[in-house]
């Protein structure tokens, strides 16, 4: 019995040991081809693209809500339109698109020479049945705004008409899509949501759409890139689409890899990973990936972090109580000292580098303690019996602040509120739960609350009017709201917006805190990896790595 | 036996039902829905109602509670509605490499504890006794998710002996004894992490069970009578000292498959723990009825193979029922 124990230890620990000298051979940076395919302008190599979080296998164009399937997405389908660097629509998958005199209707053509993964001609069909599917009264999840907005949307989704007047197939390369008045938020839609194979989902019921798992995790799209396998909670790798409408990737595979962000720089630098978002700016940090020879690409966020106030709460109905809030907390501060200075300041429902941002006759609501005191004081808050927080009418003036677990960067950003509202008069109380605890408090908008901290992704082109996270509805925002709705004229809507935009801030529907810049981790063996705002993906058939 | 057997099963069944219907609960009463990351943020208070009505959200309680549980009992555990996939499939997708990991450490666990805790049993209060006893300690007080970054630290960031990530090497594709070669290789750091605690855990245990049964009469007696020292050792001292051995063994063993979530998590470990962490953040009951359901059952299992073994090791146990 001894001597059998002692054996087997010996022997794991050999075991052990040729492991561990094992590893020598398939040393760090090895990065196999994908066969002997030897085009003069591929290299073949593999990129492993870092995930935080398993993708949920939703590779429905459609139906997905994580990050992480649409990253997938972006790379096995592809869309009619894509954004430019200014936030301006390109054809993609279309040839070309038109708006007609009167705005309402939007025709695409197609190309005649792109096929799906699986061989198929793309045509027409196939387009006006993805956008069918969102007008469908079994489409599993809720219906889009663009579906809404669709001529004859109410008789298809309440199942009095068999078709869909507002989407037509004019011939096999043109679909046409009408509008019940000019929409101009169209072309955002479809910059987010790729086009379906017909031949693939047609036989599945939309009702059945999210339960039919063989679909979803088998997408068979137009993109760049080929569905290869889906290991949940380890990786999605997808190879090269030699017939790319686009000209075929130069890389041989691309992985997505789910890992966490707290051993992304080993991986980096031990060369598991290949490209990774950065989690923080912290100098240190960077420092060790400038002496590993990993380059970093920094670009503009392109979402938000802000302090939701209930303005039907009697203390927050006052617009001066919530413009005091946002000039009272140093903004600026928290990017300097929790972004390392690598973030934007906003102070309006768009990213300042949205085209429509108003340039000028907005308030910045600057880090400015004595004029927040002296919007509180107007507003009747004073500090009547010395103990540092104001009162009015006996109330004293709290806030209780919640805050989701999850996102470092807000979590740290929570007491250094508490602290400089402090300062003005407001006694902060922190209650932090997870994110959908946190998120259930402004989902049902019959609980009143202080204040949330939040954030959310700026669409570009999409200016939503719906402010039921603040409890708010105004005459004045809902009429521009339908002025710029109703147009598709660039400069009649960026008046509009414009005008919205400068309300909103001027109300202080919300206290904008900053938006995180963007940083990307990347191999030094990775070239042309060129991302800009909403188009991280931007190129990718033109990504290499080298071997 | 059968009927001890037997009795013990009828027993688990009201167990698993009370375990159901206490966990169901709360997890439908925490705040929040499955849904908040799937629907548009901006879609209406109304839209939003009309997809939960559809899915049946806002069904009282025990009509929930029903519908799940009319379907549990035909093996039907529902789809997970974050995945869309059968909770069945999902579940089965993870248990594998739990079961790898927390076999690799149970078994890192044994082969070191054994002969240390016996030694020390043997060599109680010595020096080296001493030496040990200290490192169990150290080993016992580390926090899993420090130890795990250290070792990462060491073995993958500086010395770039092994991989720090996940199961195997992506886009390697290695197969056949490369695949093995490379998942074991995935495997060391997570799994010595995971044992080092347990490792500390036994060999205390053995090392007093050891030492207290030496100093009884009838081991005494033995050796009085001229009895080897091996034959003591092995024949009376061992199969008395391992005897808390099988209780700590089986209730690691549902604690071990219920997944090290912060092992998983640093090593990117796709386990149950990981999936069960998931499922409550996301709120997805179905999924998350179905692990704890899986984890409750094993426990059952696991706490009805010590009562056996223990009938068989200790005929004192059977006579006494």
């Amino acid at each position: 019995m001894p001597s059998r124990s002692s054996k087997a230890l010996l022997a794991a620990v050999t075991a052990a040991a040729l492991l561990l000298t094992g590893c020598v051979n398939t040393a760090a940076g090895e990065t196999p081809g994908t066969g002997g395919k030897t085009a003069a302008s591929a290299n073949n190599g593999t990129l492993r693209y870092a995930i935080w979080s398993n993708p949920k296998g939703t590779f429905n164009p459609l139906l997905y809500f994580t990050d992480y399937d649409r990253a997938v997405i972006f790379n096995v389908y592809s869309r009619l339109v894509v954004l430019d660097e200014k936030q301006g629509y390109q054809p993609s998958l279309a040839k070309g698109f038109e708006y007609s005199e009167d705005g309402r209707t939007l025709t695409f053509t197609l190309p005649t020479d792109v096929t799906w993964h699986d061989g198929k001609p793309l045509t027409a069909e196939d387009v006006a049945f993805t956008y069918t599917a969102t007008a469908d009264p079994a489409f599993p999840l809720d219906t889009p705004e663009f579906a809404q907005q669709l001529s004859g949307f109410e008789a298809y989704h309440s199942g009095a008409s068999t078709t869909l007047e507002g989407i037509q197939v004019v011939d096999p390369q043109t679909v046409a899509f009408t509008f019940d008045k000019p929409y101009a938020a169209a072309l955002s839609y479809f910059a987010d949501r790729p086009v379906l194979a017909k031949h693939v989902w047609e036989g599945t019921p939309v009702a059945q759409w999210n339960d039919a798992t063989e679909l979803l995790t088998h997408p068979v799209g137009t993109g760049p890139f080929v569905f290869d396998k889906f290991v949940s909670d380890q990786y999605v790798s997808l190879t090269r689409n030699e017939k790319y409408f686009g000209g075929a990737p130069k890389l041989g595979s691309l992985i997505f890899k789910v890992t966490n962000a707290e051993t992304a720089q080993t991986q980096l630098i031990n060369g598991e990973l290949d490209v990774a978002e950065l989690s923080s700016f912290n100098r240190a940090d960077l420092d060790t990936y400038e002496t590993a020879g990993v380059k970093i690409v920094e670009q503009t966020g392109t979402s938000a972090q802000y302090l939701t106030l209930d303005t039907k709460n009697p203390k927050f109905a006052d617009e001066r109580v919530r413009q005091a809030v946002v000039t009272g907390i140093n903004r600026q501060g928290i990017i300097d000292s929790l972004l390392y200075g690598h973030g934007t300041l906003f102070n309006t429902n768009a990213h300042p580098k949205d085209p429509y941002y108003p340039a000028s006759g907005i308030d910045d609501y600057a880090f400015d303690p004595k004029r927040a005191a002296a919007l509180l004081e107007e507003a009747g808050w004073v500090d009547s019996d010395g103990d540092g927080i104001r009162e009015k009418g006996g109330e004293r003036l709290t806030l209780t602040l919640n805050f989701p677990t999850g996102n470092k960067t807000r979590e740290l950003s929570a007491p250094i509120i508490q602290s400089n509202l402090k300062d003005i008069g407001i006694d902060v109380q922190l209650v932090s739960a997870d994110f959908n605890s946190t998120l259930a408090i402004l989902q049902n908008p019959e609980t009143s609350f202080d204040g949330v901290l939040m954030g959310g992704s700026f669409r570009p082109g999409q200016y939503s009017n719906n402010h039921w996270w603040e409890r708010y509805e105004s005459p004045a925002l809902t009429t521009l709201a339908t002025e710029f709705n109703s147009t598709i004229d660039d400069s009649a809507r960026k008046k509009a917006v414009g005008e919205w935009l400068t309300e909103i801030n001027r109300i202080a529907l919300r206290a904008w805190l900053y938006i995180p810049n963007v940083g990307f981790a990347v191999s030094p063996t990775v070239t042309k990896f060129t991302p800009y705002p909403y188009e991280t993906f931007n190129g990718v058939n033109e990504w290499t790595v080298k071997g | 036996m059968l009927r001890y057997l037997l009795r013990r099963v009828l027993i688990a069944l009201p167990v698993l039902l009370g375990i159901s219907i206490i966990v169901f609960t709360l997890v439908v009463l925490q705040p929040g829905d499955p849904y908040v990351s799937m629907i548009d943020p901006n879609a209406s208070p109304e839209q939003k109602a009309e997809l939960l009505n559809r899915v049946g959200y806002y069904d009282p309680l025990w009509v929930k509670y029903l519908k799940w549980a009319g379907r549990a009992v035909t093996g039907d555990l529902g789809y997970s509605i974050q995945y869309g996939a059968p909770v069945s499939q999902i579940v089965a997708s993870r248990v594998g490499n739990t079961v790898l990991l927390a076999g690799s450490a149970l078994a890192i666990t044994l082969l070191v504890a054994l002969p240390v805790g016996i030694f020390q049993g043997l060599r109680r209060d010595t020096g080296r006794d001493l030496i040990i006893s200290i490192l169990s300690f150290v080993a016992l007080s580390v926090p899993t998710f420090f130890l795990g970054m250290l070792l990462i630290k060491i073995f993958a960031a500086d010395l770039r002996w092994l991989p720090s990530s996940g199961v195997v090497t992506v886009g390697a594709d290695a197969s056949g004894f490369a695949g093995v070669v490379d998942v074991a290789r995935h495997l060391i750091l997570p799994a010595l992490t995971l044992a080092t605690v347990n490792i500390a855990v036994c060999s205390r245990y053995l090392r007093t069970g050891v030492s207290e049964i030496l100093g009884l009469d009838f081991v005494r007696t033995q050796f009085a009578l001229g009895a080897k020292p091996g034959e003591v050792l092995w024949g009376s001292v061992l199969k008395n000292a391992a005897k808390p051995l099988i209780t700590i063994i089986s209730l690691e063993i549902p604690a071990l498959l219920s997944g090290a979530l912060l092992t998983e998590t640093v090593f990117s470990w796709p386990g149950i723990g990981r999936l069960n962490f998931e499922a409550v953040q996301n709120r997805d009951y179905a999924l998350l009825m179905g692990i704890i359901m899986f984890l409750a059952v094993i426990t059952v299992v696991a706490n009805l193979l010590a009562d056996v073994i223990y009938a068989i090791v200790d005929p004192r146990v059977r006579v006494a029922r």
